[in-house]
């Protein structure tokens, strides 16, 4: 599936971008599913990022009791190391054509983040990732590992 | 439905004056884009406000300062 870039545009020259006031940046809308709960927040396809991690106060709007959850103290979320807990859950992809919905186990922060990551482990390793800065969209194609479910709640 | 290509296709549309107002907050839009339906200054004033609100089907996301977007940020 194909999702166009995010233009975030600013008014003024950007030098890097060769004078245009357009930064384009792969954002896309994923459908996060707790036991209790559902989320949609736009998260930065990341591919240099380790793991899938969501503000930690969203843990609890999915019904997910994070007080027993395996937890690892994580670098580069925020800028600083902070604890990162894990928990199950089910994510969604979906162009309105095909609908990637998998299980996997995500991290939740309470570093600050203005998007969420869509990282490596329990996401981008699941799929063919392409960025097309000259189309300014980004291609995500599921590949065989990925583990689909048709579950309603992890 | 969730949302998908269409919905940042929609928002891409919104001119930097009609986001002007968001800067810096952290939004609800509908899924098609079209419409923000809750702002926030932080993350949990926004969960109170959807609350409020009952909303349901939204995405969530951060609009970025003039500032952020010459700088960079993720």
């Amino acid at each position: 599936m194909i999702f166009p870039l995010w233009g975030f545009s600013t008014g003024h020259a950007i030098p890097s971008r060769g004078g245009s006031a357009v930064r384009y940046k792969p954002l896309v809308p994923l459908t996060v599913v707790g036991p209790a709960g559902r989320i949609s927040p736009l998260v930065s396809v990341d591919t240099s990022a380790d793991d899938v991690v969501f503000p930690f106060d969203k843990a609890a709007l999915l019904g997910i009791d994070l007080s027993s959850a395996p937890v690892l103290s994580v670098g580069g979320v925020g800028g600083q190391p902070a604890p990162v807990y894990y928990a199950p859950v089910i994510l969604v992809l979906t162009d309105h054509i095909d609908t990637y919905r998998w299980r996997a186990t995500v991290g939740f922060t309470a570093a600050f983040m203005k998007f969420p990551l869509f990282g490596i482990a329990g996401g981008l390793e699941f799929f063919r990732t392409t960025l097309d800065g000259f189309l300014r969209e980004v291609e995500i194609i599921a590949q065989p590992n990925l583990p689909a479910t048709q579950d309603a709640s992890p | 439905m969730a949302a998908g290509p269409e919905f940042i296709r929609r928002a891409n549309e919104w001119t930097p004056e009609q986001l002007a107002p968001y800067e810096g907050k952290f939004v609800a839009w509908s899924e098609d884009g079209d419409k923000i339906l809750a702002t926030g200054t932080t993350r949990e004033e926004l969960d109170a406000e959807v609350r409020r609100l009952s909303l349901t089907a939204y995405v969530e996301s951060y609009v970025p300062t003039p500032e952020e977007i010459r700088g960079g940020f993720r």
